[in-house]
Formats: structure tokens, sequence, C-alpha cells
């Protein structure tokens, strides 16, 4: 019985596929779900769609085919299985597609299982399936959470570069210029504050709750004799769901506004690099609800429900189709994107067993609405 | 005993005497964990145990 889900697994994980380079292993799923006789499709991102049943509610079981770059040799080795995506995320993936197979001729209920291309990179595969407006009643998206865990909720994204520039010269004359990278660091510290009053304003403690900002790149200067006339800085901002990405960057605009008034020779541009927006799901909502019950059932845990410092897919469907909708899947997941990446056997035939009950409690709970 | 009742399976809970707010304890008959949300005279309210906490990643 454990056979082929480790069999599955195993497979998926020696496929290497980092984004962008996911046209192998969709091929595989593709194939793999038609066997179990899911109805498949590919859609024009490379998202491998397979139906199971028919019917109302209809519940989408989305996971990613893509991984991080930097390949790991395959293999068990005391429970555990090792390779690149086995925690972030082709587990999870593996499980959601087997647990879904077991209502091939369900006639109250469709699953359709995402398999989606470029999580890691820019969310094509999301995106396109929310451009293709797959109606769904229920959505649970297959990443580690740890088997005992439900992540209900993730801080938004934002990622700005900020062009400083100034009139640079001679170094042995400093005094006569002005230094874009140490303009640029005195905006970064002007900016870094903003944080602290966000917070403030929140009013919840944690990091989840707290705008977290980051200073992730610098590029200026070229240390010869020569005051650097150029600085570019990438800030990196963890939002929280009380505030949105138009908030935090109206806020860096008052702040470099603020700053030029005692800077007047000093340029500077922000350019939005790339921004999710921060999403809570509900955490009273039925799926939940029987992902709890499923969790207590086949664990005998007392499930922890999270909100994770990170972003994930959820935020994207989930502030567009306002479905209840949860992420989920077994893992640590500590072990993401490390040389070290391994699941634990036990926890990921568990996570099937999860999903399965849940979705018979979705598919209960939905008749008797 | 004061008594509660299980918000999943409806189930009647006999609570000792000395039973305070936030303390945990399962239901018989489902098995579901509980907290005690207010005690008022003999009377208890509970809810389904949620624990909650935070991490990174994705």
């Amino acid at each position: 019985m454990t056979d082929y889900p480790v069999r599955l697994l195993t497979k998926m994980l020696d496929i290497y596929s980092p984004s962008g380079k996911e046209k192998e292993i969709s091929q595989f799923l593709y194939e793999e779900m038609r066997r179990h006789g899911f109805k498949v499709r590919q859609d024009n991102v490379g998202n491998v769609i397979g139906e199971a049943g028919r019917g109302s509610p209809v519940i989408l079981l989305c996971g990613h085919m893509d991984t991080v770059t930097g390949f790991i040799p395959v293999r068990i080795e005391s429970n555990k299985i090792y390779g690149r995506g086995a925690v972030d995320a082709k587990a999870s993936l593996a499980a959601l597609i087997i647990a879904a197979s077991a209502f091939i001729e369900e006639k109250t209920a469709k699953i359709v299982v995402a398999s989606v291309v470029d999580e890691e990179g820019a969310s094509k595969g999301v995106k396109n399936l929310l451009k293709e407006k797959v109606a769904v009643d229920y959505a649970i998206f297959g990443e580690p959470s740890g088997v005992d865990k439900i992540t209900i909720g993730y801080k938004g994204d934002l990622r700005i570069e900020i062009t400083c520039k100034t009139i640079g010269g001679h170094s042995a004359a400093h005094w006569l210029y002005e230094s874009a990278v140490e303009k640029a660091i005195e905006i970064w510290n002007e900016i870094r504050k903003i944080s602290s009053s966000a917070t403030k304003m929140g009013g919840n403690s944690g990091h989840f709750y707290t705008l977290d900002s980051c200073l992730t790149g610098i590029r200026g200067g070229k240390g010869n004799s020569t005051v650097p006339s150029k600085c570019q800085i990438i800030l990196d901002f963890r939002i929280p769901p009380n505030l949105s990405v138009a908030q935090v960057i109206n806020e860096v605009h008052k702040v470099i506004e603020e700053y030029q008034k005692t800077n007047p020779k000093v340029s500077v541009k922000v350019k939005v690099i790339d921004f999710v927006e921060p999403f809570e799901a509900d955490a009273k909502s039925p799926v939940v609800k029987a992902l709890s019950r499923s969790i207590r059932e086949v664990t005998r845990r007392t499930p922890m429900l999270l909100r994770k410092t990170g972003t994930g897919d959820m935020n994207i469907f989930g502030r567009e189709t306002h479905v209840p909708v949860v992420t989920y899947g077994p893992g640590d997941p500590a072990l993401s994107h490390t040389a070290n990446e391994y699941i634990v056997v036990r926890e990921y035939l568990d996570s099937i067993e999860i999903y399965k009950r849940t979705i018979n409690k979705l598919i209960e709970s939905h008749e008797s609405a | 005993m004061k008594t509660a009742k299980c918000p999943d399976c409806d189930s009647e809970l006999s609570v000792s005497e000395e039973v305070m707010q936030g303390e945990i304890l399962s239901c018989p008959c489902c098995g579901l964990e509980l907290e005690i949300v207010t005690v008022n005279g003999g009377t208890v309210e509970v809810k389904e145990l949620v624990l909650e906490g935070e991490d990174w990643g994705e």
C-alpha cells in the first residue's frame, strides 16, 4: 500500500524541474493522472489539470511542479526520502494526486488537481488558473506546513529598487561632492523607520503582523578614487494583512519627499520590481474545519493554525476568488530550499490520508448545508 | 458538577466545580479537545481548542 506513493514521489524527485523547466515533469504527471482515470488537460502556460468525479462541490487541490534550482540526488535513508522538492513541494503534490485518485468515480463532487508551474518564480501557473476562471467551491494549496499544521495566512511582499544619483568627483576632494552610495544608505535608514511606525498602527505583536523591511541588494561605486554618482538599492518589504502594497509604496514616497527637502541635489527614483498582496484565510471556514478534524483523526494531535511571514500562491488565489482556502502539506518548512531537503515517509503517507478525509468531510458538509 | 456542551457532537459534558477559564479538556464522546471559554454559575462555555503559531517559508 505504501509502495506506490513512495515510487511516485521518488520518480517526481528524479525529474529535475526548476521554474521554467517543468516540461518533463508535466508530461510525466499528465500520463500518471491519465493512467489513474483523471480527465487531464494542459493549459497554455504548462499547468497540468486533472479532474476526478463530477458534480458539486468543486474542490481545487493545487500544488506546484517547479522547485528552486540545485538538484539533490534522490535517496531513501532511515525512512526519509531526500531530493530537491521533497518538502517544497513535490510530496504535497504527489499526496494531492493520490488522494484525489480515490474520487475518480465520485458522483457528488468534482476534484480538480492543478499541478502548476512557476510558483518559485512569478506564479505564472496560478495566475493562469485565475485567468481561466476555474470555478471552485473550496481550495487547498499543497505546501509544507507540517503534517499537523495548517497555514491560514501569508504576508505580502513588495520589492522595490531605488536609484540615487548625485554629482560625483575626485574622492581626494570628497567634501565638494555627494556620494550616491552614502545617500542611498541614508534613505534606507529613513525608510526602515516606516516599519516601526506601521507596527504601532497595527497593534498586534509577532512578525506576522509587523511590516518588515530588508536591504537585499546594493550596487554603486567602483572603489577607485571617485565619489560615486549612482547607487541602486533593492528593498524587500514583508507586508502584514492590515496593510496593502499601495499603502507601503505611498509611505516610501513620503519618506523620499521629506528626505529631498534637505537633500535637493539628490535625484531619487523608485521602481516597483514585484509585489504580492498579503492574505489571511478565514480560520473558521469549512475547509479549515474539515482539515483540522482530519489531522486530529489521523495524527491524534491538536492541529496548529500557522500564519507565515513568507508568501504563497494562496495569496493570489484567495484574494481574487474569496472561496474558502487553506494551505496544507507534509514536511518541515525549514528544510525548503536547503541542500538537505527530505520528507519523512510516515508524514507523507499520513498527509495522503488527511487529504482524503478532508475531501470526504467537505463533500459531506456541502451536502448537509 | 458544572455542565458544558460539546460544539461538535452536542454531548453534554460534566465539568469539575473547580474548572477555570483557559483549561483544556476532551469530549468523552467524540474526543475533541476543548478549551474553557467562560464559567458562568453552573454553565461552562467551551470551544474547540485551536493552537496558533507563526512560521516562515514559501
